[in-house]
């Protein structure tokens, strides 16, 4: 492994690691209910994207299993938020 | 550990990188953009193209060193090209079925045969 894909490699995830923080904020600033849902997705997402990586980086491969299982959950967990949202199940902020 | 790298190695971190820049794009958007509905296009587009590159790099590291675990990273990036705008779609669906109101500046243009 050369020195310059680790480097590539540890900027990645440290670009991960911010974009989780910017959507932290937006998750505590909210404004409905419905900015919250998608930034609990995107989290999500970003750790998936982190456990890729980090797979990538150490050929651990056991990571992949998890990012496999957290995108079935981030997803699909959406989904159902979404449907109940639209029947009003939860208050608006 | 001084080896020089593959090729196929420094593609898949050229694309992994790739993901990731596409995923910080995203989240400033997220932050950034002014109501709900300008709001929500930001991540997600951003997530159903970025986890899919990563994935993608994932499975090219696997192939070329022969594991077969390359299925589960296309199974990765098949699910959530497919599953996230599905999700984005119901969000908005709800959304404009519970009346969030958009910004000032695009109230009044035409949002399409919108049915919900």
């Amino acid at each position: 492994m050369e020195a310059a894909i680790t480097i590539l490699y540890q900027a990645s995830q440290l670009m991960l690691i911010a974009a989780v923080v910017l959507i932290l904020y937006r998750f505590s600033r909210g404004t409905s209910v419905f900015d919250r849902v998608v930034a609990f997705e995107t989290i999500g997402l970003a750790v998936v994207g982190y456990l890729l990586l980090e797979s990538n980086a150490t050929t651990a491969r056991l990571y992949t299993d998890a990012a496999l299982g957290l995108a079935l959950f981030s997803v699909v967990g959406t989904i159902f938020l979404a449907y109940f949202l639209g029947r009003g199940e939860f208050p608006n902020e | 550990m001084n080896e020089l790298a593959t090729p196929l190695e420094m593609l898949a971190a050229v694309l992994a990188f790739a993901g990731a820049f596409f995923f910080l794009a995203g989240a400033i958007g997220f932050l950034r953009l002014p109501d709900f509905y300008t709001r929500i296009h930001a991540p997600t587009k951003a997530a159903s193209l970025g986890i899919p590159l990563m994935a993608f790099a994932s499975m090219l590291l696997h192939l070329g060193a022969g594991f077969d675990l390359w299925i589960e990273d296309a199974l990765i990036m098949l699910f959530v090209f497919l599953a996230n705008p599905v999700s984005t779609q119901m969000l908005v669906w709800a959304a404009v079925a519970r009346n969030i109101r958009p910004c000032a500046e695009t109230i009044g243009q035409p949002a399409g045969d919108l049915e919900t």
